[in-house]
Parts: structure tokens; sequence; C-alpha cells
């Protein structure tokens, strides 16, 4: 196998794995969205957007799901598509619900999770780029509608804490996926010293 | 048969994804760094919260090095890092004049740190960490304004914050497994 080949191979297959992690992810984003628009309804245009916002969502993952139940391969540019609409849907649910005063914004953070795990450095690069500036226009608009104060620190630690979502997951991948090329090209490769001595003195 | 703490496999996990628990930290450490630039009064308030990142870079380095030189930290130091980085986090969440309890913003801070710790360990410790995280979480928001947290609005922010900490936890440990069970036997 060429090492072309190979790499399209893990992609598709670290895309398999993390497929699970991204539907599971969105299910939680569904489901909690969806009972707490419910326990504290805001008013009933707003509700409408939200109500339909989520079940879109909701139809899209069933669809999803039953493809990964059939054991079919879903279309990479699906698995993207379906991703880009979580981070939109999330944004418009936070323009709806105040923008910078409201909590939605921590639903980034499963939604980071899934594709920081699935998703390759240029898709993660993208995607977390991505949300970083939807958010930082929705804070800076909202700010300047109501007259607010603008604060930087609270942006900031937002932005480290997205980035960090990205980071961690695309690290742990890539570990998994030395260890898995290491295994397949060489399985019995010596250990490192101090983890031969680790397992040993164990 | 099912790994335990002291199989190889087990101990290759933490000695090769330690560094996303350091990675975590470092992010923090940013933080800390912004908030003494930017959320500090006095010379000596920026003094003392600079001390408290320059503590936490030391340490960090300390384990980044050990790592780098293929010779990392064992489990027991970075269990004890970890509840560390918890008892820092909830330190600012409850005494940082910029907002306590629910209306802190450090309680973003424990997404990372639990994203990376269900990533490096079992499943069965990643969720108890978890479990200590979002139960401490949820105490202190209550105990320190129980009149806010407790009212329709509260129980939306908390219940949101809740589900989409333990979801950090939950969806790394299946992360965690699928990962394993993938490897070639």
């Amino acid at each position: 196998m060429s090492p072309k080949t190979a790499l399209k191979q893990l992609h598709t297959e670290t895309l398999a794995r993390g497929q699970i992690v991204i539907l599971t992810a969105r299910w939680i984003l569904i489901f909690t969205a969806l009972c707490l628009t419910l326990v504290n309804p805001p008013a009933m245009n707003i509700l409408r957007f939200q109500i339909g916002g989520i079940l879109a969502l909701a139809l899209a993952n069933f669809y999803l799901c039953a493809q990964v139940l059939l054991k079919r391969r879903t279309l990479e540019i699906v698995t993207y598509g379906a991703s880009a609409a979580d981070i939109a849907i999330i944004t418009l649910l936070l323009v709806a619900s105040g923008g910078v005063e409201s909590g939605i914004y921590v639903f980034y953070f499963p939604a980071l999770l899934a594709m920081s795990v699935a998703f390759p450095l240029a898709m993660i690069t993208l995607f977390t780029g991505g949300t970083l500036f939807l958010y930082t226009w929705v804070y800076v608009l909202t700010v300047y509608w109501s007259h607010g104060a603008f604060d930087w620190q609270a942006l900031l630690f937002r932005w480290l804490a997205f980035t960090a979502m990205a980071v961690i997951g695309y690290k742990f991948s890539e570990i998994e996926r030395r260890k898995q090329a290491r295994a397949s090209v060489a399985p019995s490769a010596p250990r490192p010293a101090a983890l031969a001595e680790a397992v040993q003195s164990a | 048969m099912k790994p335990n703490r002291t199989s190889p496999e087990i101990i290759a996990d933490i000695f090769f994804g330690q560094i996303v628990l350091v990675w975590a930290r470092w992010f923090f450490i940013g933080a800390a760094i912004v908030l003494a630039l930017l959320g500090t009064a006095t010379p000596a308030e920026l003094t003392g919260m600079l001390l408290v990142a320059l503590v936490l870079m030391a340490i960090n380095g300390f384990i980044h090095a050990r790592y780098l030189m293929e010779k990392p930290a064992n489990r027991w130091l970075l269990l004890a890092a970890s509840l560390l980085d918890v008892v820092m986090i909830l330190g600012l969440i409850l005494g940082w004049r910029g907002g306590t309890g629910l209306r802190s913003q450090f309680f973003i801070f424990f997404y990372p740190l639990l994203f990376a710790f269900a990533l490096v360990f079992p499943p069965r410790l990643a969720v108890a960490y978890t479990a200590l995280v979002v139960g401490l979480y949820a105490l202190v928001g209550i105990a320190l304004d129980p009149a806010a947290a407790l009212g329709l609005s509260g129980v939306q922010t908390l219940g949101m914050r809740l589900i989409t900490l333990a979801a950090m936890g939950g969806l790394g440990a299946y992360y965690y497994r699928a990962q394993r069970a993938a490897r070639p036997a």
C-alpha cells in the first residue's frame, strides 16, 4: 500500500470512529437544548425558532445514525456539513437567546470535542477558527447593540477554552495514530526504557 | 480479560497520553496570566496572581520536560496535579471578586481538563473525576447563591453547564474505549 493510500485509510478510520462521538455529542446537544428551552421558554417567536432548529438537527442526526447502524459509509462532506450545521445552529440559538448574556455558548464545547477527535488537522483548524470568529462577532455585535461594556477578559477566556478543546483532541488523536502505525509496522518494537521500567515495577 | 490499573496497556496509555493533560493545563495557565494582566486592580493583586501562574508554570513545565525526555510522570503525580487543577479553579469560582458561584466565568476551564483526563485515565476513574467536578461545581453554585441557582433561569443555567461538563467526561471516556477496541490485538 502506498503511503498516500495508507494515510487516506487512516483518516477514514479515524473519521469513522469519531463519527460515533460526533453523533452522541449531537444527541446531547439536542436533548439538553430541548429540555432547557421547555423548562424556561422564551417569547413565542423565539421559542418557535429554537424548537424548529433543534428538531431539524434531530432529524439530520437520526439520518446519520441510521447510516452508521446500516454500516454504510457516510460521505466525508456530509459529516463536515453536519458539523458546520451544529456550529451554525448553536450560534443562531445563542443570538436568539440574547448573545453575550446567554449561557448557550457552552454547547460549543461538546461540538468542538467531537470534531477534534474525528477530523484531520486542517478541518479542526477551520472549524475551531470558524467557531472563534462567529462567537467573537456575536459577542461584539450584542455588546454594541446593548451599549454594554466590552469584557476582553471573558472573551479571551472563551477563546482559550475553545482552542484548548481542539488542541487536546488533536494531540490525542495524533498519539493514537502514531501508536497504531507503530503497532502495524513493527508490533514487537521495543518500548521506551522508562515505560518498560514502569510496567515492570507495576 | 479486562485491563486493570497495573496492566501494561493502561500504563502505556498514561505514559503516552499524559501530554494532553499538560496541554490542558497550559491553557489554564494562559488564562491565569490573562487574569493577572486584565483582571487585577492593584500591583499587589497582580503580583499575587502572577506568582500563582508562575508556580503552575513551574509544575507543568517540569511534567512537560519529563515527558519530552521520555520519563513521564506516574499516575499518582498526574492524579495529584489534576486534583490541584480542580482546587485552583474552584478557588477562583469561590473567591475571585469578578463574580462568584454561577456568575463566575472560570468554570469553562473545567471543560478541557475533564476532556483531557477522560482521554488519559481508564473510564472508571474518568467517571469518578467527572462526578467529583460536576458535584463540587453544583454544590458551590447552589451554596453561594441558593436563591439565584434554584430560580428558573438559575436551574436552566446550572443544568446546561452540568450536562455539558458531564458530557466531556462521558464522551472522552467513550472515545478512549473506542480507540482501545480499534487497536490490533
